[in-house]
């Protein structure tokens, strides 16, 4: 093969030895995080049981339940957006970011976790809440509503358990796959792994996409099972991209405020870390903007009713939050070539944006809650929105955790990767 | 106060505009750039057929503010458009079509953008054009035959009389020490 | 022949130390032209034969400067003449009214509009090659990258055609523009179809400007070249044997004049970067709104099997899919019918394009399927009439089949490594690709129409001659654009390619001692 990397392209990639002190163990081995996960522990503990204490106060059950799904939700987006972008970065066997796909492989392997979280809700629905957030799975529209009725094929409970366990075993698949590749070429430096890895990210996202499409079908839309949505899938999708990227920086920041990661992932690194904050944040506002603009321009009682609801009593305040906050104010922050490539102003674009994206979730799951049980008008944003706070919190707490146990027991980057020359050498020249 | 500067001219009385020397590789212009920026010289430029990678830092030149002006041309477009449509539309001329307000945004937004992007554009290539001072079809350095070269494989340095630490012996050693072949006066202005 | 390295060689030659012929390097067993290296640890060369700059330019240059191969006047010619032949048509129309479309119902419109959209979309693939695989730093596309432009600005110019001569009084197409006049009348700011207009127009100057810059340096090294010739010998060929007039003079002039003086400065060059990647960021959501736009012609109605969300990006990736299919169709005869074309479009760009193609007809597949679940999933008994009883099984039942056989199962084919990397192949599925793409949009318009809401607008769709005519003849102008593109412009972004080869980047060590320097510029030590 030595001849074709001679007279190949300048990435011609061979393993320079000046690149061996950037691979020593305390630059790409984190070993703390103790205070950090008693942090996330309290975070979670608190968090998770302020939620639950709610569901019997002044707020009510299906307050707390419905705070708590919108958290797991945005979670679990998060996660999938690890493995959105592992899965594109290898299909596009991508060269810049092999630094930066561990922690997404890390993020990865959690989205089966969320899920189960994000199952506890509607599995509770089903089996003992009589479907207080999911109305379909509440006796009353099951025996009464004609347009239910139609779609009782799918919208069933053995269905959708099998179709739950269906992401699970998806997911599942997919991320010890990816993830396994990836820890094995850590030790046997086996560079046809790579190979093997984007031959699974080829079926796997497309098994990723529908997944994620029907998922979300099941766990968001289905609340209302009146309405719907071709872009639903996409809409969603938009987020864990969006969720998923910020979430990167959430873990790359700190770690190299802690002192890794020297060399490996510079400011050139977080330069399209930056670009892609940005791509998402605009994908966001195209998906959720043709989505909304179809509707509100055709005006179709069914559809239009979701948007309505959402309109009026307070949330019009949110949907107008998350034009600017999920658009313009991002959009027009990462236009500065200079927050692209500094690292704290990243970070905090970061957390505005996990911000935002859990006021989507907001927006889009706790209208469920009204005034009067199911046909009311929905319960103002601002009424005892400590509950949605505290299960954000709390499930921010419980994946913290689990980010900082995943993230102490690998390398922090795909220490052996064939193309790693590449991302060590990455650098924007225009 | 403009600063008095030497004007040099050739044997026949025509101006000289500058020195330029020829460079075998990228690395070897990449090098001499390098030492050029650090002794100073301000009025300077590296020709090669396509841009070279990191050429820009080599050569201390800063980054362009191009991006700049075209943000904030695209958002007086943007806004233009949306002003436009919402007097067309909403005040000067209404319709009740679909049962639709007279002047909501939604139905602005595509055209908003598409005269955000257009005037971007526009601006972009005028930018570019502008800033670079081109058109220009006459210049000194496309007189010389060999400079020609520079858009098939030739690159090439060269420093202008117009700089203040230009001197045609020391400069041209300069150029010959960094390796710098067929070494050449450029005529004209 | 040489014994010596490729890349010494390659050096030895740019050093001015040695000339002549060209090296051959003994191909890799199992890597095709050389360029499909599975190897992840080595990425593929993207120009073949181990060419200097030099070589590039010969190349490109010849393109345009030599006389093209005998194959040319005669596809030529005959484009040319099916060109004319469609422009007769629209005379015809423009003269007799649109009656000439069998337009006495509303489905009769349905072609026009269809072939608006097949020509759009397929206008999405240069934008796409040259704005958002710049933005993802892929360098393979700097082979295709002009030439996917030009397609797009031709196909543009194709799609324009048709809402242009359907507006009925075409007399009145400034009616389209919110122009002053002394009705004290505006547009309807809130109708797609003003949208679209807008859109189109952006979409189709934002690509030449893109297309133009791009083309500046070329421009000037066909202008220096002529130039150059000129200053050797100033009795080069004449334009006609009787003119007093040298064609180089010609090319210096008009090239010159369209170079605007570009003089490779590389102060000039940072700016030039900058303003490209400025050109390349705007021009990626461009493409997605434009097809976005048009997606909303149909998806902001209420008729079934138009109003549904997911338009927008699933006419966006239908667009992509397309437009990879007419740059594959153009460039795999391209590539075997000029010179040293394999060099520079190897089998690994055909094999990425096919990959791509495999991508975004997957992604229209799960659009369809989407449209079909939710339109039982909504409950909504006009769109599951649609999809169940019209689409999949109505008088238009064998238009739907075409459309998914084309468009969904085709693609699969691509799974198989030696399908991907076979020209003959991918240019069959192309053909496929293209005329399902042509059918998606007649199945949208036509089925959708033809049992709308009331059963009294329930007819067929019958195209007339006039119809065909102005299809075939669009296709026509296309090809005359682009035979005209390959014979007097640079095919290929050459110094794009240029930047791209392993001798161009700083860095570069050819292994022969001599050379010196050290590592500069590195990153982070």
């Amino acid at each position: 093969m030595s001849s074709i990397a001679s007279h190949g392209h300048d990435a011609v990639l061979h393993n320079d030895q000046s690149h061996e002190h950037l691979l020593r163990d305390s630059n790409v081995r984190y070993t703390g995080g103790g205070s950090l996960s008693t942090l996330f522990l309290v975070m979670a503990v608190l968090g998770l049981g302020a939620t639950i204490a709610s569901a019997f106060m002044y707020t009510g059950k299906l307050h707390a339940i419905a705070s708590f799904q919108m958290a797991a939700m945005g979670c679990l987006a998060m996660c999938l957006g690890g493995m959105f972008f592992t899965l594109v970065m290898h299909l596009m066997a991508a060269g810049w970011s092999i630094t930066l796909r561990r922690q997404f492989e890390n993020l990865m392997v959690f989205a089966p976790v969320m899920l189960i979280v994000a199952s506890i809700v509607p599995l509770y629905d089903l089996f003992i809440g009589n479907g207080s957030l999911y109305l379909w799975m509440n006796d009353k529209y099951r025996a009464d509503s004609i347009v239910l009725q139609k779609k009782i094929d799918f919208l069933n409970p053995s269905f959708f358990c099998v179709r739950l366990m269906l992401y699970f075993f998806i997911w599942t698949v997919i991320a010890w796959k990816l993830s396994g590749y990836s820890r094995r070429q850590d030790e046997t430096g086996d560079k046809w792994l790579s190979n093997k890895a984007r031959f699974t990210s080829a079926w796997g996202m497309l098994a990723f996409a529908l997944s994620t499409a029907f998922a979300s079908f099941d766990l968001l839309m289905s609340m209302d099972f009146r309405f719907f949505s071709t872009m639903w899938g996409v809409y969603y999708f938009a987020s864990t991209a969006f969720s998923g990227v910020a979430a990167l920086v959430l873990i790359i920041v700190p770690l190299r405020r802690a002192g890794k990661l020297e060399g490996l992932v510079t400011s050139e690194h977080l330069h399209d870390v930056g670009k892609l904050m940005f791509t998402f944040t605009v994908f966001w506002a195209y998906i959720a903007f043709s989505q909304y603009f179809l509707i509100w321009y055709s005006n179709v009682p069914e559809e239009t009713v979701w948007y309505l609801v959402r309109k009026r009593d307070g949330w019009q305040f949110v949907f107008f939050l998350l034009a600017i906050g999920h658009f313009i104010v991002p959009f027009l922050i990462l236009l500065f070539r200079g927050v692209k490539r500094s690292p704290t102003a990243l970070a905090i674009v970061a957390i505005w944006m996990l911000f935002i994206h859990f006021t989507d979730m907001f927006f889009i799951v706790r209208p469920m809650v009204t005034t009067r049980f199911a046909e009311g008008t929905p319960l103002s944003p601002a009424a005892g929105i400590w509950v949605d706070l505290a299960a954000v919190f709390g499930m921010l707490g419980l994946l913290g955790l689990l980010l900082v146990w995943r993230v102490r027991s690998s390398p922090l980057i795909p220490l052996r990767d064939p193309r790693l020359p590449e991302a060590i050498e990455h650098k924007n020249y225009v | 106060m403009a600063k008095q500067r030497k004007v040099y001219v050739t044997e026949g009385g025509e101006p000289v505009y500058g020195v330029i020397a020829e460079f075998a590789t990228p690395a070897d212009v990449y090098h001499a750039a390098e030492k050029i920026r650090d002794a100073g010289y301000s009025q300077w430029d590296v020709y090669a057929p396509f841009p070279i990678h990191g050429i820009d830092e080599a050569m201390g030149q800063k980054r362009t503010k191009l991006p700049l002006v075209c943000a904030c041309v695209g958002l007086t477009g943007a806004g233009l458009g949306f002003l436009m449509q919402y007097w067309m539309s909403g005040v000067d001329y209404q319709l009740v079509v679909q049962g639709k307000p007279y002047g909501p945004w939604e139905p602005f937004v595509p055209i908003t953008f598409e005269l955000g992007i257009l005037f971007t554009a526009f601006s972009t290539l005028i930018c570019m054009l502008a800033m670079n001072g081109l058109p220009r079809h006459n210049h000194p350095l496309l007189k010389k035959e060999r400079f020609l070269g520079c858009s098939d494989d030739t690159l090439a340095i060269c420093i202008e009389s117009a700089d203040d630490k230009f001197d045609p012996d020391q400069t041209r050693a300069m150029l010959e020490k960094l390796g710098g072949r067929n070494i050449d006066l450029v005529e004209g202005d | 022949m040489t014994t010596l390295h490729p890349d010494e060689s390659a050096a030895r030659r740019l050093a001015g130390l040695a000339t002549g012929e060209l090296p051959t390097y003994p191909v890799p067993p199992g890597t095709g032209d050389g360029s499909l290296v599975d190897d992840p640890a080595v990425r593929a060369p993207l120009v073949l034969n181990n060419r200097s700059f030099h070589d590039i330019t010969e190349i490109v240059c010849g393109y345009a400067e030599k006389p093209p191969g005998k194959w040319w006047l005669p596809l030529f010619g005959l484009s040319f003449t099916i060109a004319q032949i469609g422009t007769l048509f629209i005379i015809y129309l423009i003269i007799t009214g649109i009656g000439a479309w069998g337009m006495n119902n509303q489905v009769d419109w349905a072609w026009d509009i269809t072939n608006f959209v097949f020509w759009i979309g397929i206008g999405h693939a240069g934008t796409l090659i040259s704005a958002i695989l710049c933005l993802l730093k892929q360098k393979w596309r700097t082979a295709v990258n002009r030439s996917a432009e030009a397609m797009t600005i031709f196909a543009v110019i194709c799609a324009a055609t048709f809402p242009g001569i359907h507006i009925g009084r075409q007399w009145m197409a400034w009616f389209l523009f919110p122009i002053p006049n002394s009705n004290a009348i505006w547009p309807n700011f809130k109708s797609p179809l003003l949208w679209d207009v807008f859109a189109v127009s952006t979409y189709g100057t934002v690509s030449f400007l893109f297309w133009y810059m791009g083309m500046i340096p070329d421009f000037a090294t066909l202008r220096d070249r002529a130039d150059l010739r000129l200053r050797r010998n100033a009795e080069g060929p004449r334009v006609l044997p009787f003119l007093a007039l040298r064609t180089d003079a010609v090319r210096a002039y008009v090239y010159g004049f369209l170079a605007l003086g570009w003089r490779f400065s590389s102060r000039h060059w940072h700016r030039y970067e900058v303003a490209y990647l400025v050109l390349a960021g705007i021009s990626t959501p461009l493409v997605l709104s434009v097809h976005s736009i048009v997606s909303f012609d149909f998806a902001t109605s209420i008729l079934p099997g138009w109003h549904t969300t997911i338009f927008p990006p699933y006419f966006v990736a239908g667009a992509i899919f397309g437009g990879f299919a007419m740059v594959l169709l153009l460039l795999i005869p391209a590539r075997e019918l000029f010179p040293n074309m394999k060099d520079l479009i190897t089998l690994r760009h055909i094999e990425n394009m096919a990959k791509i193609i495999l991508a975004t007809g997957m992604i229209v597949g799960f659009a369809y399927s989407m449209e079909f679940f939710i339109a039982w999933y909504s409950g909504n008994e006009y769109e599951s009439f649609l999809f169940t009883h019209v689409r999949a099984q109505g008088p238009y039942a064998w238009a739907y089949w075409t459309m998914i056989f084309c468009n969904v199962v085709t693609p699969q084919v691509f799974w198989l490594k030696f399908c991907r990397q076979s020209p003959m192949i991918v240019f069959i599925v192309s053909i496929f690709v293209t005329i399902g793409m042509w059918f998606e949009r007649f199945v949208i318009i036509v089925t959708s129409l033809h049992r709308a809401f009331l059963p009294a607008e329930w007819s067929m769709f019958w195209p007339t001659a006039v119809d065909i005519g102005i299809f075939v003849g669009s296709c026509g102008i296309f090809l005359t654009l682009f035979l005209l593109f390959l014979r007097f412009l640079p095919v290929f972004a050459m110094a794009e390619v240029k930047a791209v080869l392993p001798q161009a980047s700083p860095h570069h060590h050819p292994p022969h001692p001599g050379t010196g320097g050290h590592e500069h510029g590195k990153d982070g030590h």
